[in-house]
């Protein structure tokens, strides 16, 4: 690539995705406000439609400058001590038309506990979590927060199909820090909520994802783990 | 706050937030509109809006907002951090209201610069209004929970907080992080150090925690035990890297301890971090001066500046500071181009100066004074006379004559000017005073010492290294013909002067001797006349001299 003094692309990409960001909630408001005034109508199942393609492009582009950032080792990592339900009830609180819509039922359990992590950061990687299993579930998600030895563990299980061996494969490389091949929105995704996991980090522990079908309901389940 | 009322999604009967005040503020009328009918879905009747960050000011001057959005971008000069920044300093917010800023911005820069101004909340776009009624709600109940203990706090009543405190943390209140964190400043603030270490040793002993580490180093710091500090901030910064508050501490300490280089380096990692603060640039600007790196120093001297505009950190200072590391980097700019927009730019400052503080006949002195250094700088003697005669007129003409603060940077012009015993009388005089402070002696002693330019320093600074090097080789020969180039960019400098006799002594010491070596430290200890007794290399200074009059025979 010709090194060009005139594209400052940091800047560009900074730039560029701030006035995404924008417009995404400047789209995501009317949508909110039609959906309020077609309550009764069928076509509010398409608004719910749009609603989520736009969750899911504001995703996209979380997830992409996110690694953008932590590839130019420029992301923002501010530790605070954060209670972790209220993280998950913003995401589901944002989801509501989705999740009734798509008539999902979403249980949460768990103490409701505060703990020391990047609050922003968290709450991108479990809204992306949180989408992956609104898209492969039957019709339940179980959230389920659990203080274990050394850590803090959120595990997101759904009641689909669960992910072919070649997904867990894929993602079980992706971890262990092999370079993407057949690089995908999903896989990227995943790549992303590793890494900022990884950026959590207490007392020699280091924060990682793990991705495997659940024995019980055999659907999709990734545990988010934070020291 | 009711919490039920929340849960029954937007509330549109919430007779709770009717009463409240709330106002918006964006660039954009979208955003503002959208931002306005979200908070009235909520049951806010009253939402004002304003696209400027004066807007908000003046809005806030006119009534109190319970609740406050701003968005980071504003129209007119001023950001949202910086409003957050003036209504505190105006006393315009209380501690109850809830100031939010909104940002699409990504960039870490403003990212950390919003963090740095602590607004309540940081709320990034795009958010729905499920979320925003989720955060109004928790800010509420949590100011609400605080409120007590944060007018405390802002009064400085610390005793009742930390009363208040501990009683939260006893109850296993929710805002037991909040409590533990405002504890370890309040037990700083009235020296319960013991306090301190065991609170922040009990949270370091479950879990790894920047704010415990940055409060240990704090004591140690306050203290005295500055080598304690660095340590422990050393091991903060490896653990977590983006602990913006102990690079500006940890570069403090290593000032105080006297390794300025490190000092600087330390400040330039946080500037990666975090450049938008202006205090930060402001300290890399005169840490980077005082080691000679022009360069750096003029960069953050330019960047203080730019922050300071629209901002409550505006300074004359910074513009002058600016003027004089200009007068002294503009010989090293190679392109003529480039030297001329620089000096451009330091006239504009003591335009921009002379017009933003008008009314203020200090800082005019101060400006007339930075002239004359400015055409000292290039040579244009004549110049520089007149503006340190324009400033003498305005000084006589003050209250009080010169001010007493001000006369180091007299001393200073005077010297550039060309009126050296001037310059030497006065700067003596005040540090022999023992009235004037000790800050404004150990600059005007630094100056005596030294009064060449900062990339004269660094190269003085350079050789005598090189010549304790050879030195500490015993290659004596080599050591004196470093000194004494040393000597040629910083003629007065104690501590070369006089390793240069010392390494004189040792060479004849071994040799016998050489009368030129003689002269040599009769001239460099001639150099020394302006070290007074309070100076610390003075009891070196006698020493030396009596072993050469003993030994060789010499008289002063």
């Amino acid at each position: 690539m010709p090194k060009d003094n005139q594209l400052p692309f940091r800047n560009i990409i900074s730039a560029s995705v701030k006035d995404m960001r924008n417009s995404l909630g400047q789209v995501l408001y009317k949508l909110d406000t039609l959906m309020a005034h077609h309550l009764k109508d069928e076509d509010k199942y398409d608004l719910v439609d749009a609603q989520y393609e736009m969750v899911r492009m504001q995703n996209v582009i979380n997830q992409l400058h996110g690694l953008y950032l932590i590839e130019t080792d420029s992301l923002t990592v501010q530790p605070q001590d954060s209670y972790v339900m209220e993280l998950i009830e913003d995401i589901l609180a944002s989801f509501e038309a989705l999740l009734e819509n798509k008539q999902i039922d979403v249980t949460v359990r768990g103490d409701d506990l505060s703990w020391y992590l990047d609050p922003q950061l968290i709450s991108s990687v479990l809204q992306i979590i949180l989408l992956n299993a609104i898209r492969y579930t039957n019709d339940e998600i179980n959230i389920e927060l659990a203080s274990v030895e050394q850590g803090l563990m959120i595990s997101v299980v759904d009641n689909g199909q669960g992910y072919p061996d070649a997904v867990l494969d894929s993602f079980a490389n992706l971890v262990s820090g092999q370079t993407l091949a057949n690089v995908s929105s999903q896989n990227s995704g995943w790549l992303y909520c590793e890494k900022v996991a990884n950026q959590h980090k207490n007392q020699g522990h280091v924060g990682f994802t793990k991705l495997r079908n659940d024995a019980a309901t055999g659907g999709g389940r990734i545990d988010l783990f934070i020291p | 706050m009711d919490k039920a009322l929340f849960q029954n999604k937007a509330a549109q009967n919430s007779s709770v937030y009717a009463g409240l005040q709330a106002l918006v503020a964006d660039e954009f009328e979208n955003s503002r509109v959208s931002i306005r009918q979200m908070l009235q879905g909520l049951g806010i009747q009253q939402v004002d809006q304003t696209s400027s960050g004066k807007g908000v000011l003046e809005s806030c001057r006119a009534r109190r907002y319970d609740i406050i959005l701003c968005d980071f971008r504003l129209t007119g000069g001023k950001n949202g951090q910086q409003v957050l920044e003036e209504l505190r300093e105006l006393k315009l917010l209380k501690p109850t209201n809830i100031f939010i800023i909104v940002s699409a911005e990504t960039s870490r820069d403003v990212v950390m610069g919003i963090m740095e101004s602590q607004p309540d909340e940081y709320l990034s776009k795009p958010f729905t209004q499920a979320v925003l009624a989720r955060r109004l709600e928790r800010q509420f109940q949590q100011s609400q929970a605080l409120a007590k203990m944060k007018e405390c706090l802002a009064k400085g009543k610390y005793t009742e907080l930390i009363a208040s405190c501990l009683q939260h943390i006893q109850e296993e209140g929710r805002y037991t992080p909040w409590c533990k964190r405002t504890l370890v400043d309040a037990f700083l603030a009235t020296q319960q150090f013991d306090k301190l270490e065991q609170l922040c040793q009990a949270e370091l002993s479950v879990r790894d925690l920047d704010w415990a580490l940055l409060g240990l180093a704090k004591k140690e710091h306050h203290q005295g035990q500055t080598d304690n500090a660095i340590t422990i901030l050393e091991k903060l910064l490896r653990l977590f890297p983006q602990t913006i508050s102990a690079y500006d501490l940890l570069a403090q300490c290593l000032e105080e301890m006297g390794r300025s280089d490190e000092a600087q380096s330390v400040l330039d990692d946080a500037i990666k971090i975090s450049p938008r603060i202006h205090k930060r640039q402001k300290h890399m600007a005169t840490v980077s001066m005082a080691n000679g790196d022009t360069q750096s120093a003029l960069k953050a001297s330019q960047q203080t500046v730019r922050l300071g505009i629209n901002s409550i950190h505006e300074n004359p200072d910074d513009y002058i500071q600016l003027v004089d590391i200009v007068a002294e980097s503009a010989d090293s700019v190679e392109s003529s181009a480039d030297r001329k927009r620089l000096l451009n730019e330091a006239s504009q400052a003591l335009t921009v100066v002379g017009k933003r503080f008008a009314d203020d006949d200090s800082v005019k002195l101060r400006k007339t004074l930075a002239e004359s250094r400015f055409h000292a700088a290039q040579g244009q003697a004549k110049e520089a006379q007149q503006a340190l005669k324009n400033a003498q007129q305005i000084a006589s003409e003050l209250e009080g004559g010169m001010p007493s603060d001000l006369v180091v940077e007299y001393g200073k012009t005077l010297y550039n000017a060309g009126e050296h015993e001037q310059a030497e009388t006065i700067l003596a005089s005040l540090v022999n005073d023992q009235s004037s402070s000790s800050h404004l002696k150990q600059q005007a002693a630094d100056f005596l010492d030294e009064p060449v330019s900062s990339s004269a320093k660094a190269q003085a600074k350079g050789l005598n290294k090189d010549g304790l090097a050879s030195y500490s080789q015993k290659d004596y020969s080599a050591a004196i013909e470093q000194f004494k180039t040393a000597l040629q960019y910083s003629p007065r400098h104690p501590g070369l002067n006089l390793n240069l006799v010392q390494t004189s002594l040792k060479l004849m010491e071994a040799n016998g001797e050489q009368a030129h070596l003689v002269t040599e430290c009769v001239e460099a200890l001639k150099r020394l006349r302006h070290v007074s007794p309070a100076h610390k290399q003075h009891k070196r200074l006698v020493a030396l001299k009596e072993y050469l009059m003993k030994h060789y025979k010499v008289t002063f």
